[in-house]
């Protein structure tokens, strides 16, 4: 009896551990030795093959937009099959690490800024430069090159960005209230400043319209971090360096906060916490000046017309630096698809440029081809500043370290903007907290 | 007796207040899913909408294939439901009512797995799913095709097993009389009869309660339908929900129009269990 | 000795369908996370042993320990209303009254709406500038409250959230207790000459215990789970006041992609509701046997 329940108990535990060791195992090995791809029949031999595709998405509409570039790809790919699967962008990560981590993730796939240059290390996506020089792939060449470097890592390429650029925007409506002349935005850093004073609008004491969109507090999809950037940017300055070690406690970089923080203590900056919005304080009517793309503006340009909102370079920093901050979302093939050809030409396919025209057109978002460039100058004249914005932009380094200096760096910009710490504690306590985290993963 | 007048009006009083202050977010939920776009982004709070646009209603629908979504999260959730409850209390009555090896040990397992987030084990759950043998173009091993990954198995058959359910059963069978068990035993019924024909009967409150839970856990789940499917085919409703969220603007009317909409059927399926509240069942079970 | 294998084998097989699932595909993945607390596996890539390092890191995890305080207060502030509530609103539902239906169904209703859509709603109520919360201390000549944006309140303002949300739950488990009391009983006391009020004292909450059990239980775990208001209303801010354990669970697995730590915080927080758990347990089954 004893003995027959030792059993039972052992073919128990037996069971777990083959289970676990299955359910465990194939987690995200990155040398998996089968690549299913997700997907169906093998490459070549006349056989159809089905490409999976997964898009992150911030609005609806988008979903329609990208399944066109699959029907059209369809249409001139006798056998290749492609199924796009768009996905609201909250949601969109967790997603789709799950399914590399069972090891099925799409043949291509897009990724947000960070999530790229962050996870790019791990070995996960094609290195692309291989297959454009086997193509000799033209498209290269018309791509601007402060764009294509984005995707690039320890000599690969890892994605093609479709970007989201942040020139200066300002509103001109709000520029005629204050009473500055709407077709004259700040040439200078200190104009910049100057201006957020002049065009911030108080009541009660309490700022109710910000100079200069600053976001204070990440929630509601707004992150503090980003317009931080913006301003380093102009300065010469970053987030980390090239380790991926924080140097936003540089005295310089805590001298832009210093600045940032006389707006705030001013009272020329309206609170996230203290208005109930979802995005931006400009996409809401709450701010004047912005860093911000066109392609996130499209609602408010709608509401309030496209004749009130000016774009122009960023002023010139202390350096005559006028970088513009660049994100967006990056196109990127799995390294183990198994059809890494078709998924190629369907990059190409997309990235063509009579196929990315009437996706940007229909998507709001900007081309980053230079044979584009006209085209777009000509649908609307503001573009030009996008264009020629393109030529100087900058953003996150690659580094595994990004996704921890950001989160205490919000943590500390909340700090200093709350007035909890000085901008130099803030500052330094943020980033002694992402150098123990960076040295314990 | 006049006492006994005031206190019965004052308990009236006292529901009444509070069951509309419980009500004020859903009526805001209401008048929201009425309101114009216009109205919504002026900034301004009203309750009333300015515009009745009962048209929001026809919008959202026709947002997607709602009758598809409908179609999914109603096969779920029907079937979960019926499945899982008579799994839950036949295991919650061992539980109960039948002292057996082991019982406390594997009842604290089942309890420990309710004691961790969805999200911390989903990877080991997605890997165990799409390594189920002989679905989904798997082999004998589970290898090579997506197992039970985007299929109505992946949402219903883990769903089927549910603690709280088991858990709730048992707490409900501990306090029946010990004379059930006996009255059971002098019949000659063995476990499995004794549960169907003495405790089955007497189960309505139980039954009716943790049905409503169970549909209405598995009508508003997000996750796992999240995680487990791909294809517009398999999506439930709360995944088309999401779908109003976007990263700049959330289409706030359609939501709330779509969120009442979706919640319907749950009020629908609480006013049909609650009958099953009425009567003490319990004493009449019980002879002498 | 047939027989007697019968009924020994019997409570298995009444337990084995809901087992078998709950063992496939709750218990081994549950057996894998803590597995994966002993590395630092990264969602997108294989992981080594590291063997205690991750908890040694939880324990020195300043914004962690935040998550884990701020979610024990809204865990007392939040459950202990939740059921008092419930238990009062149930006897008063119970109590043959008029219009039941009506009251039954609209102090359950916000429990059947999607967490999401109720926190979307709620956001809406605690505007600062606009919402009908402020605008009623307005009218009352008060000065309005950042419900979500001062650090002071959000917390607070989540928790009764969760008390709204978690009240109907309370409410139909007792009311579904209730309904199994045998009426004789009160028959029984009211010829003693008892009060409603001490009837309820002395015969219906013991009775019930076996529901406050299950209901303490379960609303602590799911207390010591929120996540969805938080995520939606202020992703945990402002300045870390409302950011909960399982908002650093999902933060760590899906944004900082630390598998392998996120996993050592979820086992921390499955060993915190172990032992309250038990703790109930052992002082639940005491009451029942007595």
């Amino acid at each position: 009896m004893i003995q027959k329940r030792g059993k039972a108990a052992l073919s128990l535990g037996m069971a777990a551990t083959l289970l676990m060791a299955s359910a465990c195992s194939s987690g995200g090995s990155t040398a998996g030795s089968e690549a299913s791809g997700g997907s169906s029949g093998s490459g070549g031999s006349g056989k159809a093959v089905t490409l999976k595709v997964w898009v992150p998405i911030n609005t609806p509409e988008l979903d329609a937009v990208y399944q066109q570039i699959g029907d059209d790809f369809e249409k001139t790919h006798d056998n290749i099959k492609v199924e796009i699967t768009t996905i609201p962008f909250a949601d969109y990560f967790q997603k789709l690490s799950v399914a590399y981590a069972g090891n099925i993730q799409p043949d291509v796939h897009g990724l947000g800024f960070g999530q790229l240059i962050s996870t790019v290390d791990q070995g996960n996506y094609m290195d692309l430069n291989s297959l454009i020089q086997i193509d000799n792939w033209s498209g290269k060449d018309d791509f601007y090159p402060d764009i294509l470097k984005a995707g690039e890592w320890n000599g690969g390429l890892y994605g093609l960005l479709i970007p989201e650029i942040r020139p200066l925007v300002w509103r001109k409506d709000f520029f005629k209230e204050a009473g500055l002349d709407p077709e004259q935005p700040p040439q200078t850093y200190e104009e910049l400043f100057e201006f957020a004073k002049k065009l911030a609008k108080k009541e009660n004491g309490k700022a109710v319209r910000s100079g200069l969109d600053i976001t204070t507090s990440t929630v509601n999809n707004a992150n503090s971090e980003q317009s931080f950037l913006s301003m380093l940017l102009l300065n010469g300055l970053n987030l980390y360096d090239d380790k991926g070690d924080p140097t936003f406690d540089s005295p310089e970089s805590i001298q832009v906060l210093e600045r940032i923080m006389d707006l705030v203590k001013d009272k020329d900056i309206v609170f996230q916490t203290d208005v109930n919005v979802t995005g931006t304080l400009f996409q809401n009517n709450l701010a004047a000046m912005s860093f911000a793309s066109s392609y996130s503006l499209a609602q408010l340009s709608k509401s309030i017309g496209a004749e009130n909102l000016g774009y122009s370079l960023p002023p010139k920093g202390p350096n005559g630096k006028q970088t513009s901050l660049m994100l967006g979302t990056f196109m990127t093939m799995a390294k183990k698809t198994a059809h890494p050809q078709e998924a190629w030409e369907f990059l190409k396919f997309m990235f063509s440029p009579e196929e990315l025209l009437p996706f940007a057109k229909a998507s709001g978002y900007i081309a980053p081809l230079q044979s584009l460039k006209e085209e777009f100058v000509k649908l609307d004249p503001a573009n030009q500043v996008v264009f020629d914005a393109m030529n100087d932009a900058s953003s996150y380094l690659p580094s595994a370290n990004w996704s921890t200096n950001v989160k205490y760096l919000r943590i500390g910009l909340e700090e200093a903007y709350f007035e909890k710490k000085s901008p130099e504690q803030a500052m330094k306590d943020a980033a002694a907290s992402a150098r123990q985290e960076n040295a314990k993963k | 007796m006049k006492k006994a007048g005031a206190t019965k009006s004052l308990i009236y009083v006292f529901l009444i207040v509070i069951t509309l202050l419980n009500l004020v977010p859903v009526v805001v939920m209401i008048f929201t899913s009425l309101k114009s776009n216009d109205e919504l982004v002026s900034g301004s709070f009203s309750l009333l909408p300015k515009h009745w646009m009962f048209d929001n209603y026809r919008q959202a629908m026709e947002s997607g294939n709602w009758a598809l979504y409908f179609k999914n999260s109603f096969v779920v959730t029907v079937v979960v439901t019926a499945g899982s409850l008579l799994f839950n209390t036949l295991a919650g009555y061992t539980f109960a009512r039948i002292r057996f090896r082991g019982s406390t040990m594997i009842f604290v397992c089942l309890l420990a797995g309710m004691m961790v987030p969805a999200q911390s084990i989903v990877v080991p759950q997605f890997i165990i799913m799409k390594s189920i043998p002989l679905f989904g173009h798997n082999d004998i091993w589970g290898q090579g095709g997506t197992g039970w990954l985007n299929t109505y198995f992946a949402l219903i058959i883990p769903a089927l097993s549910g603690s709280i359910g088991i858990f709730m059963a048992r707490q409900f069978y501990a306090s029946f009389p010990k004379d059930l068990d006996e009255a059971g035993y002098m019949d000659g019924l063995g476990y499995l009869g004794t549960y169907l024909r003495i405790y089955l009967p007497l189960s309505g409150p139980l039954m009716a309660t943790l049905g409503i839970l169970k549909i209405v856990s598995v009508w508003n789940e997000f996750f796992q339908p999240l995680i487990f499917t791909n294809t517009e085919s398999m999506r439930t409703i709360q995944l088309a929900l999401s779908l109003f969220k976007g990263e700049f603007t959330i289409q706030y009317n359609l939501l709330m129009a779509a969120t009442v909409l979706v919640s319907l059927p749950m009020l629908a399926a609480f006013l049909l269990f609650q009958k099953q509240f009425v009567g003490s069942v319990v004493s009449s079970g019980v002879k002498g | 000795m047939n027989a007697k294998w019968k009924r020994t084998l019997t409570p298995y097989l009444l337990i084995l369908p809901n087992v078998l699932i709950y063992f496939i595909f709750i218990f081994v993945p549950l057996l894998c996370v803590v597995y994966l607390s002993f590395t630092n596996y990264s969602i997108l890539s294989a992981g080594h042993w590291v063997g205690l390092s991750n908890y040694a890191r939880l324990l020195e995890d300043k914004l962690f320990m935040g998550a884990v305080r701020n979610t024990i207060v809204f865990w007392i502030v939040s459950v202990l209303p939740q059921m008092a509530i419930g238990l009062v609103l149930a006897a008063l539902l119970n109590s043959k009254i008029k219009g039941l239906p009506f009251f039954r169904a609209g102090l359950y209703l916000p429990s059947v709406i999607s967490g999401v859509a109720v926190s979307m709603t709620w956001l809406y109520l605690y505007d600062y500038q606009s919402g009908p919360f402020n605008a009623a201390l307005k009218a009352l000549h008060l000065n309005p409250i950042n419900w979500l944006g001062d650090s002071q309140y959000a917390l607070m303002s989540i928790s009764i959230l969760g008390v709204w949300v978690g009240t109907g739950y309370a409410l139909i488990v007792y009311l579904a207790g209730l309904q199994s009391i045998s009426q004789e009983l009160y028959e029984a006391a009211s010829i003693d000459g008892a009060t409603r009020l001490r009837s309820f004292i002395r015969i219906t909450v013991p009775l019930l215990n076996p529901m406050t059990f299950f209901i303490f239980v379960t609303a602590t775990i799911r207390s010591f789970q929120v996540f969805d208001y938080v995520y939606v209303m202020t992703k945990g801010g402002p300045l870390n006041s409302t950011n909960t354990i399982v908002n650093s669970i999902v933060d760590t697995s899906f944004a900082q992609y630390e598998m392998g730590y996120a996993s050592a915080l979820s086992i921390f927080l499955l060993a915190i509701t172990l032992v309250i758990t038990l703790i109930n347990y052992r002082v639940g089954t005491k009451t029942l046997d007595s």
